[in-house]
């Protein structure tokens, strides 16, 4: 254990850090449970996040986001690798013992609706945290409830209500209000605003942003909306079947899109102000990617129009640092 | 004639304080073949509109007043029974929550096949097949191995694929969707754009569609109802709508669309990006302002919109519920103030 005193004394300390990260879904199939299959979701996912930093998360649907968020903050069981919370590895750490690391760590999932416990009143939902980990009781839990519900743009009306008289994008911010509450120093929040209309996410984001200057809160922040990653994230990170294909810090990621992956990605965004209002439609050709079977070589070598046979179909290409930024990586054979 | 015609809607939500009328006075057609696009505030009662087309408003919630016709018939008038045979075969939703619509303990596919033969007299062997390739063609990786997932199994994509799906089964009329790629990828939800547009020319099928999304509406729909606060604030032909938004509510969603050029690289521990806000909240439905519902956060509020309420006027081929348009012409007369 003597790697994660040196990790614990590193000059600047991650809050989370997380090495070689995999994640294996078994199946049951067939009529007993007995026939087996595999579902590689996450594997080899590398990275740290420092206090007050956002990391975005972007990837195609299914390519292993929630699951990684999850991971990390060990709602899944990890098949592989460590996690390290604020220099501690809390990769094995029973319920018991994670459970003076919870309040710290906190997540928005992305269906708020299954959530949020359909029996109990927002107040409630707000406040259990709050009073969970005994951070407010009495008239300063009403205090701070309600005003964690005014940040999100919710008036006190909205109290005594249960979770299905709220509309969708309501529920969304009831869970990034409780998320919040409790002050983490770290939440995963996925997906938080894609149920909101642009007025609302600005609210939001400007909500998560402020919380983050002053209470140096780190986010890994998964959204399938490039801009607004790229526009809330320090770093962004792209996922592919479960591997991470591009990392850096996000304005470099999207101006140069080395990945022919993120290349894609970035394409395919529509723009309202461009007045043919088109985007490149087949931007991305081909299969879309099964989790079950992962090609050989680079997984994306089947739909990649730079895709060499011999290699990029043989060889599994792995993160190194553009040359001239070696904060940036990439995973390609033949980047830029 | 259009193949469904909302008039002036009136939706009521029951709660500890008495009844609440939310959805006020709503009115849009959507002729064969076209898509309208619902926009609006979160909480401006597009999805119990939706709800009300397909007869399943939540408990608590029900029509008050106007009228839905679909198929030469008032469906706010249909007996629940006439309702359920026309939900699915007709009429499709797909949900904005997908897994308040899924049942955990099914496999997609028995859900998908129950689907197909509660409308369609179809083996289980062609059911199977057609429920595959539906999931297919929504982009579904294996659909096969799909099939027999069961729905804590898949993404929050794939679930909202697994949803469409099951509702383009059936070859509706009219499809609703209720956010369908509000957590998809661009790569994605052009992907499944296209097979709903398909769907639409190949059988004249109507398409609403919720979304909060202007850019992705932008692309796809004919027209864009724009809600606020419970009725609608302008309706017009998308592309001009875009191009030249008329309600200054409209307006302000147009111009919070975040852009990141506009703000420098983030650096640690410098202050994150403060993107510009419409200031206020929406009113509470049960105490509303006394003139226009957006006048208190209007950046162009003058007098006459805090005393008075703007009805509906005809504007670009359209219309617009603010008193900056007001002209010489009479109010559009497809309006109704609900609730005085
Ligand atoms: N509980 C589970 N059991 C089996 N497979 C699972 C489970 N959860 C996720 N998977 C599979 O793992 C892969 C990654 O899923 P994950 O939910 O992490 O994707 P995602 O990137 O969050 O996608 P989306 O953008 O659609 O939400 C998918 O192939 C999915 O089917
Ligand atoms: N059963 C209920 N009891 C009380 N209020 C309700 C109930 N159902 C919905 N509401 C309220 O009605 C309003 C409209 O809800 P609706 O779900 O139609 O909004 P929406 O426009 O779809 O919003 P979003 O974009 O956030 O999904 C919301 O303000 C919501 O709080
Ligand atoms: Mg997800
Ligand atoms: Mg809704």
């Amino acid at each position: 254990m003597t790697q994660d005193v040196d990790l614990a004394k590193e000059k600047q300390p991650a809050v989370v850090r997380v090495d070689e990260l995999a994640k294996v879904y078994t199946l049951r199939r067939g009529l007993l449970g007995r026939k087996k299959e595999l579902a590689h979701a996450l594997s080899g996912v590398t990275f740290s996040l420092k206090r007050g930093e956002t990391l975005g998360i972007v990837g195609e649907s299914g390519s292993g986001k929630s699951t990684l968020g999850k991971t990390i903050l060990r709602l899944i069981e990890p098949t592989y690798g460590r996690i390290l919370f604020d220099g501690v590895d809390i990769t094995r750490l029973s319920d018991d013992q994670m459970r003076k690391h919870r309040r710290r760590m906190q997540i928005v999932f992305q269906d708020p609706y299954s959530s949020l416990n359909p029996r109990m009143t927002v107040r409630q939902i707000v406040g259990e945290g709050l009073e969970l980990f005994r951070l407010a009781k009495g008239s300063e839990l009403e205090a701070r409830t309600t005003e964690m519900l005014a940040r999100v743009g919710l008036g006190g009306d909205f109290m005594d209500r249960y979770p299905n008289e709220l509309s969708g994008g309501q529920r969304q911010r009831i869970a990034i209000a409780r998320a919040l509450a409790v002050k983490p120093d770290f939440v995963v929040c996925d997906e938080p605003t894609s149920a909101l209309d642009v007025s609302v996410q600005a609210q939001i984001l400007n909500l998560l942003s402020e919380i983050q200057d002053d209470e140096n809160v780190a986010y890994l922040f998964i959204s399938h909306d490039l801009r607004v990653v790229e526009l809330v994230s320090h770093r962004m990170a792209v996922l592919y079947l479960g591997k991470i294909v591009e990392i850096g810090p996000s304005h470099d990621v999207a101006e140069r899109r080395l990945h022919p992956y993120t290349r894609a990605l970035f394409e395919a965004s529509p723009e309202i102000d461009r007045p043919e209002g088109g985007r490149k439609h087949l931007a991305l050709a081909g299969e879309p990617p099964s989790a079950h079977a992962p090609p050989p070589g680079c997984a994306f070598h089947p739909r990649c129009p730079r895709a060499e046979r011999g290699k990029c179909d043989v060889e599994t290409p792995t993160l190194r640092s553009v040359r001239d930024n070696p904060q940036h990586q990439v995973a390609c054979f033949f980047p830029g | 004639m259009a193949l469904l015609d909302v008039r002036k809607l009136v939706v009521c939500v029951r709660g500890p304080q008495g009844t609440t009328t939310i959805v006020d006075g709503v009115s849009f057609s959507v002729p064969e073949e076209s898509a309208v696009a619902l926009v609006g505030e979160s909480g401006s009662g597009k999805s119990l509109t939706a709800f009300s087309v397909i007869g399943l408003l939540p408990p608590g919630a029900r029509i008050d007043r106007g009228s839905i016709q679909f198929d030469n018939r008032d469906l706010v008038t249909l007996r629940d029974r006439e309702m359920r045979r026309i939900r699915g075969a007709r009429i499709a939703m797909v949900f904005q929550e997908p897994s308040t619509a899924l049942n955990p303990v099914y496999t997609i596919g028995s859900q998908i096949v129950e689907a197909v033969r509660l409308h369609r007299d179809l083996s289980s062997k062609e059911a199977r097949a057609l429920a595959e390739h539906w999931l297919g063609k929504v982009g579904m990786p294996s659909p096969s191995r799909a099939f027999g997932s069961y729905p804590h199994e898949l993404s929050g994509g794939m679930k909202q694929r697994a949803l469409l799906a099951m509702a383009l089964v059936a070859q509706p009329a009219l499809l609703i969707a209720d956010e369908p790629t509000s957590s998809l990828d661009r790569t994605l939800e052009a992907q499944i754009l296209d097979v709903v547009m398909q769907e639409r020319e190949a059988r004249k099928m109507g398409v609403v569609l919720v979304s909060h999304d202007l850019a992705t509406v932008a692309e796809v729909t004919d027209r864009v109802v724009v809600m606020y606060a419970g009725q609608v604030v302008e309706e017009r032909a998308t592309e001009s709508l875009v191009r030249a938004p008329a309600h200054p509510y409209t307006q302000a969603l147009i111009a919070s669309i975040p852009n990141p050029s506009a703000h420098a690289a983030r650096k640690l521990g410098a202050p994150g990006p403060r993107l510009p806000v419409l200031g206020g909240a929406p009113p509470r439905f049960d105490d509303l302002p006394p003139g226009c519902r957006f006048a208190p956060r209007c950046p162009r509020v003058f007098d006459r919109c805090t005393t008075e309420r703007p009805p509906l006027y005809p504007h670009d081929e359209g219309t617009v519920r603010c008193f900056l348009y007001a002209g010489a012409d009479e109010a559009s007369d497809e309006d109704e103030r609900g609730a005085a």
